[in-house]
């Protein structure tokens, strides 16, 4: 018997499956139309006539519409019917482009359902579709493999034809001359050999997959066709095919050697082909195999949270949720009909930090982010935002940034003291006094499309605070190195961490007294969030109560309505929508930020930045995000509503604390908590709630606190008078201007306003405060004490000559 | 005799009668049962040779050995024939064999592997590439001789002449044997050590151990049956068949070989690329030996002296009794602790209080437990830092001294890389295992320029005490692994590390006379009082603590108190409290928090406080 024969016969051996679905298949190709009664895949088919084509993408979905029998026979016997399903595209070209092309023509499936881990890849698998996902770690050079190899024997010149090869080089066993008994003499004739492009990258297990703890498994995919050169190193890519076992590598391609064939039928793959002859001369069979996954297509993949962008308009909704399993599914639509979702989100985001419910929101919507357009001229605008925690040591605000680096697997944590990027350099420098070595940064690397949270922002180098600011605006990063200048993108939501000026927060000066940063970055935040660690009975109770509870492993009272990997995915949805702003919310926007535009300018407060249209812009991303988290469409006025609230809530809005006057002689509590430039938020006592309710209990008191505004009209009023008094007793030479003519002349003044004795008694008070407090606090108005009358002093206590500090110059107003 | 160790000398016997009888997918499980039972006879444990104490040329191939090691690596799954016929070519005759713990299938030379045989079954197993311990402390690693010596003349065929050596030797022939004391092994080792620098590590592959200059062993451990629960960096005991087959060193220079001819027509074949990584994977094994492992059991502690698994209800009375004399044991300490930080006793308190911190929990991304110390104002003098070193690495297992000088910050790896080319983790010193002991010396840091990959390793280092966790490199992304290493920092001033408490030392006697402190300590140390101080710290790390509805109260109307009298109370504070606390309490062996220990917490963190203003 001829060998050779015989081999090529073993190849088209009659394989019945394979045939009814080569056939079926066929009848797809043929009949599968589109919804507009077009044949869908005659177009693509036709395209394949092209030279450097040879690949027919099919939607695996469509051929589980068209014959489901069809569709499971593929998925489970891919690998045996693959060469029969190429053949079908074969004719269906054939048939539809009236040519005959002499190349080998391939199909490759998209959007197939199994989809499976790196980890749950095992020999059960073998040979069927699946689809899996993976980080290219690795990828070789494309190189051309031999697909089916023309040779002439060397010992009588017979041309033995369509020798098939698979995964290694294969020459016939024997020629097929029966006279000639050559068998290892063949030379390949390259011309009339078909090759077909060939790839080999390696995949990692992506971080979702990987059980903690472990080491990235990693599997080797084969590419051929149209499939080479589709991912590049660093890409999260979906492969669709199958697995095959292939004899460690080692032993695959001893030159020389006697092969085999390994196309045959399934269960069988890989077992036949030499794994176990290995070093044969030295009489050792080696007994390991592994396994490489043939892929026919690659699809980048997005979906997970925070990953590359390929092309983000491509990617929508609909496609994310395709990703998902039933279940995973249910559960994000469950979440996305959430009453309470925007409390349940930011409590199971931060659990073990106590309070901080505006941080909390704050981050939340930064999360989620805002939808970034481009004006017709070609400006981007961004949709990330940016918030800024600036607080006491100690505040959790590492806590917060570590979260958030944790949550998001694109994020990058680091601290503004000591960053560096590769390649620049940082110095170690003693500090002469206390001996202690202090780091100076170079500058520092940014998570494209990712978080970049920066601790210790204002400890920032200045080079750098400029690099952030472009990345905050622009959303790139320039580098000049050497005289070339790059431009990299870096479309980033910044979340810092700043710690206050002198270590704490003082709350009688501005904010920007406060924070060593210069005001074009402060701009670029959207949001501020002040943290501020203050004594209060209730809430030390609380904060004890919660750390205890972390030592003594009281699991119970961290309240967990969603797992971090629930929230994940819903974001990931949630991120697809692009929200638009209807009408109700676009008026509400406007009359908003008209009336912060309004406060702004007509209010004394003499704010480091005015309301600008940035604030309008950090308005507007606010409410996307908010629509975004609800999985809306659309920008509902009370997504704006809230958005508002809490811009309201954080910066800009009044420069300065109200004035508590109530409390004068107590040093601490000039403040309103609700009012300070940001939301004051305590370690814990920040809570709107909670403020509103105390403000309640205590009416009598409201009338006593007044804005900065009030007080300083209040304050410039008394002291202008008081400076004339003084010029006109001294050229008197009067006794002095005692406090009681002052507080009659300021009711007299507001004389005209006062309608009832309770009122006048209520200025009388406030007055009376006001001029206490710029006494004792301001320490703009000086009391004159009479020396040497120590009984009378006590007695004059109330009724003292006060004059104007000789240093103080007025506010200009 | 023979009869008795065949179990050891020949296990693969044992596995194709086991095999025969229950068939290949049982076969694993039976083999484990069998051995488990074997072991648990008396004295028979001990007869089984450790990897870490003989060298690998002195063990007989095929047989059973026992390797106490850290997993490093893991790499993809392995898929081998579980079960094979063999087919004598001569006879027709055909064989089931099993594939269980073998790198290759023996046959004989007139048979051959029936690769078609329907009969084959194709099983996975996994390989682990395994490493000595790091920073095991001396004292453990020779314990564990002392406490084998005995028994390993007996396992070991081997008559006690000692030749010179070379690695290629080695290679060749490997049933000469040697003796195995320890001296010679690391006479052995230090020539390894000379070779490789004469070689320039062409042709000896880099083991991956994580600290640099360390001498161990390096092993592929094969896996059976799917023991998924190890994790990387988890220390661990195998009980494997050695296989040292000297063929599987061919794969590596057959494939490089291959590489040098170039050879045109491989297909899907052998590229470049993939020699490397093959190298990498396939070390000879005279160097990486394989161990199929029968066994394989995590060790919570590598204390030789106390017995493996000291949660389980059969330890408990070991417990009992250390934890009746924590009391005494603990002045004890604290006695040597104050004379080794120059009679100040606060010092000693915490130091002591850092001895036996471990990481026991984790909500989110805090590490709670864990308590970094920064002694600062340590004396400037060539030696005290060593002998305080020395002194810690007697008590602790595991441990580690960081000089932090700027050549190492700027030359060492710190966090483990991924080298995608190898296909593998490249180590690095912060890949330790749980309860390592990290000393870190700010004292040799000068002024200067700190590179890339300084800042990173500052930064790696900072994360590691801060949170306890290090970032692997993953090229593409960074993947955060949990560690618990107790890190102490020594430094002048502050540290730039951010540890969780920082104590001025304040030394009663004259620095200087340092010498004199540390002679006295080391007399007063004997051979028992050290095993009870060592086996208490071991204890101390894992016992379990409550702490009950009272105490909880008392701590949080404590800390309302606090917040009110100082404003400047944090919460952080209260968590050091806690902490300290903590091991206040178990320092004295008890598993609840009591009123005393607050309080005592208290008290020194209030000294502390007053002793950094």
């Amino acid at each position: 018997m001829d060998v050779a024969e015989q081999r090529i016969g073993q190849v088209h051996v009659k394989d019945e499956v394979g045939d009814r679905c080569q056939k079926l298949f066929q009848d797809f190709l043929e009949e599968y139309q589109n919804e507009a009664h077009e044949l869908k895949y005659l177009e693509d088919a036709k395209q394949l006539v092209k030279p450097e084509r040879n690949t027919l993408q099919v939607n695996f979905q469509d051929v589980e519409k068209f014959n489901q029998n069809l569709a499971t026979t593929i998925q489970e016997e891919y690998y045996r019917v693959y060469p029969y399903l190429c053949r079908a595209v074969r004719n269906f070209v054939k048939d539809q482009a009236q040519v005959n092309v002499l190349k080998d023509f391939y199909v490759s499936f998209t959007d197939v359902f199994s989809r499976h881990k790196v980890r749950e890849l095992t020999t059960t698998k073998i040979g069927s579709l699946l689809r899996i996902t993976g980080q290219v770690v690795r990828t070789h050079p494309v190189h051309p493999e031999l697909v089916s190899g023309t040779f002439t024997c060397l010992d009588c010149q017979t041309v033995i034809k369509d020798v098939i090869q698979q995964f290694k080089y294969t020459q016939p066993t024997i020629c097929r001359n029966p006279v000639c008994s050559n068998r290892a003499r063949f030379m390949l004739d390259i011309n009339h050999s078909r090759f077909v492009d060939f790839q080999k990258i390696r995949i990692q297990e992506t971080q979702a997959e990987l059980p903690r703890g472990s080491i990235p498994r990693s599997v080797e995919v084969i590419l051929r066709a149209e499939a080479v050169e589709k991912a590049q190193a660093g890409d999260r890519c979906d492969f669709t095919g199958t697995l095959v076992v292939v004899p460690d590598i080692s032993q695959l391609a001893t030159p020389g050697v006697r092969t085999e064939s390994s196309v045959r039928h399934k269960g069988m793959e890989g077992f036949e082909t030499e794994g176990v002859r290995g070093l044969k001369a030295l009489g050792v069979r080696d007994l390991s195999y592994r396994l490489a996954f043939l892929a026919c297509a690659v699809t980048p993949t997005n979906l997970k949270f925070g990953g590359i962008d390929f092309h983000p308009e491509e990617i929508s909704a609909e496609s994310v949720k395709k990703q998902m399993t039933p279940q995973e599914w249910e559960k994000v639509y469950n979440m996305s009909r959430d009453k309470n979702l925007y409390h349940n989100l930011t409590s199971s985001l931060f659990p073990t930090v106590h309070g901080n419910d505006e941080v909390k929101r704050g981050v939340l919507l930064m999360l989620f982010g805002g939808v970034p357009k481009s004006t017709v001229e070609g400006t981007s605008l961004r949709g990330d935002i940016n918030v800024c925690i600036v607080g006491d040591p100690s505040t959790a605000k590492s806590q917060f940034l570590k979260h958030v680096a944790d949550f998001s697997p694109r994020a990058v944590y680091t601290s503004g003291k000591a960053s560096s990027a590769a390649g620049l350099t940082a110095a170690v420098v003693r500090d002469e006094e206390s001996g202690e070595f202090v780091i100076e940064a170079g500058a520092l690397m940014l998570a494209d499309n990712g978080v970049c949270c920066i601790d210790e922002f204002d400890k920032m180098e200045q080079r750098d605070q400029v690099a952030i600011h472009e990345a905050m605006e622009q959303q790139t990063i320039s580098i000049t190195k050497a005289g070339v200048k790059a431009t990299l993108n870096a479309r980033t939501s910044i979340l810092a961490a700043a710690n206050p000026v002198g270590g704490r927060y003082d709350r009688t000066k501005s904010l920007k007294q406060n924070i060593s940063l210069s005001a074009p970055i402060m701009s670029r935040f959207d949001l501020f969030f002040i943290l501020i660690d203050e004594c209060n009975e209730v809430t030390d109770y609380a904060i004890a109560r919660r750390i205890v509870d972390l030592h003594t492993n009281n699991e119970l009272s961290i309240d967990r309505v969603y797992t971090v990997e629930e929230i994940q995915r819903y974001m990931t949805f949630a991120r697809q929508f692009k929200p638009k702003i209807n009408k109700d919310s676009e008026e509400y926007l406007v009359e908003q930020y008209r009336h912060l535009r309004q406060r702004d300018t007509a209010g004394l407060s003499k704010s480091s930045w005015r309301i600008t249209v940035r604030q309008l812009e950090s308005m507007i991303r606010l409410s996307e995000a908010m629509a975004r988290m609800h999985c809306s469409d659309v920008v509902h006025p009370k997504h704006a509503k809230e958005a508002f609230r809490l811009l309201n809530k954080s910066i800009i809005r009044v420069e300065q604390p109200d004035i508590h006057l109530y409390e004068e002689h107590d040093d601490d509590g000039q403040v309103d908590e609700n009012g300070v430039n940001g939301i004051v938020n305590g370690d814990i006592q920040e809570t709107v709630e909670d403020i509103d309710a105390e403000k309640e209990m205590q009416p009598q008191k409201k009338g006593l606190k007044l804005s900065y505004e009030q007080y300083k009209a209040m304050s410039n009023m008394l002291i202008m008078h008081l400076r004339r008094e003084e010029t006109r007793i001294e050229e008197e030479d009067g006794e002095g201007y005692r406090r009681t003519d002052l507080v009659n002349w300021y009711l007299k003044e507001i004389e005209s306003d006062i309608e009832n004795e309770q009122e006048l008694c209520e200025k009388k008070t406030l007055v009376e405060k006001v001029i206490d407090r710029l006494t004792f606090h301001d320490q703009v108005i000086i009391p004159l004490s009479k020396v040497g009358l120590k009984g009378e002093e006590e007695m004059e206590d109330d009724d003292r000559i006060l004059v104007v500090h000789p240093n103080y110059v007025p506010e200009d107003f | 005799m023979p009869g008795v160790d065949e179990w050891v000398e020949c296990p693969l016997g044992i596995v194709s009668e086991i095999f025969a009888k229950s068939g290949p997918s049982q076969c694993h499980e039976k083999v484990t049962e069998y051995f488990e039972k074997r072991l648990k006879e008396k004295n028979n444990y001990s007869l089984v040779p450790s990897l870490n104490n003989v060298p690998v040329h002195c063990l007989k191939p095929n047989s059973l050995v026992r390797f106490r090691c850290m997993i490093q690596d893991m790499f993809d799954p392995e898929f081998f024939l579980g079960a094979y016929e063999v087919i004598d070519f001569r006879s027709h005759e055909k064989k089931l064999q099993p594939g269980l713990y073998k790198d290759l299938a023996d046959c004989k030379d007139t048979e051959e592997v029936d690769l078609n045989s329907p009969g084959n079954t194709t099983m996975d197993r996994l390989t682990y590439y395994c490493v000595s311990v790091p920073g095991e402390t001396e004292w453990v690693k020779d314990s564990f001789l002392t406490y084998e010596s005995e028994t390993i003349e007996a396992t070991t065929s081997t008559t006690p002449q000692r030749q010179k050596r070379s690695l290629e030797d080695e290679t060749e022939d490997m049933d000469t044997s040697c003796s195995n004391s320890s001296e010679a092994e690391t006479k052995r080792t230090r020539t390894d050590a000379m070779q490789v620098s004469a070689h320039s590590s062409l042709n000896i592959p880099n083991l991956n151990f994580p600290l640099p200059n360390s001498q161990g062993k390096a092993c592929l451990v094969k896996l059976y049956g799917g023991s998924e629960s190890l994790k990387v960096n988890d220390v661990v005991e195998v009980i494997a068949v050695l296989s040292v087959e000297p063929s599987l060193a061919h794969v590596s220079r057959f494939a490089s070989q291959r590489n040098e001819g170039n050879d045109a027509v491989s297909i899907g074949g052998l590229s470049e690329f993939e020699s490397e990584e093959l190298e990498a994977h396939n070390p000879p094994p005279s160097l990486v030996p394989r161990l199929h492992a029968i066994l394989i059991k995590p060790l919570d502690h590598i204390n030789p002296k106390l017995p493996v698994g000291l949660k389980s209800s059969k330890n408990q009375k070991v417990i009992q009794e250390i934890q009746k004399e924590a009391a005494t044991t603990r002045g004890e300490l604290h006695t040597i602790l104050t004379q080794a930080l120059l009679g100040d006793s606060l010092s000693a308190d915490y130091l002591l209080c850092h001895l036996l911190s471990s990481v026991y929990t984790r909500c989110d991304v805090m590490a709670l437990g864990k308590l970094s110390l920064n002694l600062t104002k340590i004396p400037v003098l060539e030696g005290y830092k060593k002998s305080l070193y020395q002194l810690i690495e007697t008590l602790v297992t595991k441990s580690f001294y960081l000089p932090m000088t700027l050549q190492n910050l700027n030359t060492f790896t710190f966090v483990p890389k991924k080298d995608y080319s190898q296909n593998r983790l490249i180590s690095g010193i912060l890949q330790l295992s749980d309860h390592t002991h990290l000393v870190i010396d700010e004292t040799s840091l000068s002024t200067g320029q700190l590179e890339a990959k300084g800042v990173q390793n500052i930064t790696a280092l900072g994360n590691l005490i801060k949170w306890q966790r290090v970032d692997y490199d993953f090229s593409y992304h960074k993947m955060e692994f949990s560690s618990n290493v107790a890190s102490l920092v020594l430094s002048e001033g502050r540290s730039i590390l951010p540890t969780d408490i920082q104590v001025p030392l304040k030394p009663l006697v004259r620095p200087e006379d340092f010498d004199e402190q540390f002679g006295l300590i080391k007399t007063y140390l004997s051979e028992g009082l050290l095993e009870k101080l060592r086996n208490y710290i071991t204890v101390c790390k894992v016992l379990e603590f409550v702490m009950n509805e009272d105490i909880q109260k008392i701590i949080q109307d404590d800390f309302v108190h606090m917040r009110r009298e100082n404003q400047n109370m944090t919460a952080d504070d209260l968590h050091s409290l806690l902490v300290l606390a903590r091991y206040l309490s178990l320092s004295v062996g008890f598993s609840t928090m009591n009123k005393e220990s607050w309080e005592k917490a208290k008290e020194l963190e209030k000294e502390r406080k007053r002793r950094l203003q």
